[in-house]
């Protein structure tokens, strides 16, 4: 876990991907946004808007990132 | 004769080394990734793999110590133009530029795109002119979502003239080293296609295109409705008919040899690309010969 300031999805991982810039590719695509198999939630909650990252993320909120799951 | 063996699979990256009478797995890499491509650049002995990871997209691996160690380099990508724009999802092929450009690597993507790094893979710029070809519109999916550049060769002769295969979107040729494109699949044919368009250029699906070393003016593809052979510099295409066991396939050639002994078919050496199937043969490197009159 890493702590990272910012107001929205985007804002926090960028401030991740600052520190680790090979990590970006992995989450987001050419055009930044969350890649297809990737599912990112604030605390409990997925995200709703994968394209630009623009769900409010408040100061004590935790961001998960899954790789998505296939299969039964 | 070589004695290893490099093979990119959907599971790793696998080295078998000649041993004895056989071969062995020498070393495994990048084990449970699928593995699109893999090029050895015989101009400096650098070695790139490209991944295809399901979940995090396309990645692009080097070595320049014969495998032993791999770095990630950047892939590969599209330039940022919002959240309606291109995405590359497959890694489909990779080509080195000519002799007198060291550290030039030619990669083909789904979507059909062609990307050029002129440092050994450190960056990649996208070939605009192509991508901005109105007739690229039409290009469809041919067992991907989207077109791919399947097949580049670069004209030993002349480094700045190239010739693509896209699946499907037909053979591009370009002499000015990529800023214009022209179409060139004349004497194709989709016979699965509509009547009305089974002659358009831009519905031939290119499985692999290639073109010979020693006489570049002939070229061959493997295409999905048979075989094609261009002795004009692919300004035209015969089809090429009397094919066993089959006209149908995934060509693997990484080179052209046509096998004048027996009168054979072009077979290529081993290769790791989309779909490789069996049936390599050995063959002499010439290209002249009348295919299919076994």
């Amino acid at each position: 876990m890493q702590d990272v300031p910012g107001n929205t999805v985007r804002v926090v991982l960028d401030g991740v991907f600052a520190t680790q810039p090979r990590l970006r590719s992995y989450i987001l695509d050419d055009q930044d946004r969350v890649r297809r198999h990737v599912a990112i939630y604030i605390n409990g909650d997925r995200i709703a808007d994968r394209d630009r990252l623009s769900d409010p993320v408040g100061a004590a909120d935790e961001v998960f990132v899954f790789q998505a799951l296939s299969g039964g | 004769m070589s004695d290893r063996l490099l093979v990119g699979t959907k599971k790793g990256l696998f080295t078998l080394r000649r041993t004895g009478g056989g071969w062995t797995i020498a070393d495994t890499r990048f084990l449970g990734d699928p593995i699109s491509m893999l090029l050895h650049d015989p101009r400096d002995g650098t070695l790139y793999a490209a991944e295809a990871l399901g979940h995090f997209g396309v990645k692009l691996q080097r070595s320049r110590d014969a495998g032993a160690t791999w770095q990630e380099l950047p892939a590969p990508a599209f330039p940022k133009t919002g959240t309606d724009g291109p995405s590359v999802s497959y890694l489909f092929c990779l080509e080195t530029g000519g002799a007198d450009q060291p550290g030039w690597i030619w990669c083909g993507t789904i979507p059909g795109a062609l990307f050029l790094s002129r440092d050994h893979g450190e960056s990649w710029s996208l070939n605009q002119g192509l991508w901005d070809l109105p007739q690229r519109k039409e290009w469809m999916g041919g067992g991907f979502d989207d077109a791919g550049v399947a097949s580049i060769c670069v004209d030993p002769r002349r480094s700045a003239h190239l010739t693509i295969g896209v699946s499907t979107g037909g053979v591009w040729i370009t002499d000015d080293g990529g800023a214009s494109w022209r179409g060139s699949a004349d004497g194709m044919h989709a016979d699965y296609f509509p009547p009305e368009r089974a002659s358009d250029p831009e519905v031939q699906d290119i499985h692999r295109l290639v073109q010979c070393s020693a006489a570049p003016d002939t070229l061959w593809v493997q295409h999905h409705n048979g075989v094609f052979r261009s002795t004009d510099g692919a300004r035209s295409w015969q089809d090429v008919t009397a094919i066993r066991p089959s006209k149908f396939g995934f060509a693997a050639a990484g080179a052209v040899f046509a096998d004048h002994a027996r009168g054979g078919f072009p077979e290529g050496v081993v290769g790791a690309g989309p779909g490789v199937g069996d049936g390599v043969r050995e063959g002499q490197d010439q290209c002249g010969g009348d295919a299919g009159d076994e």
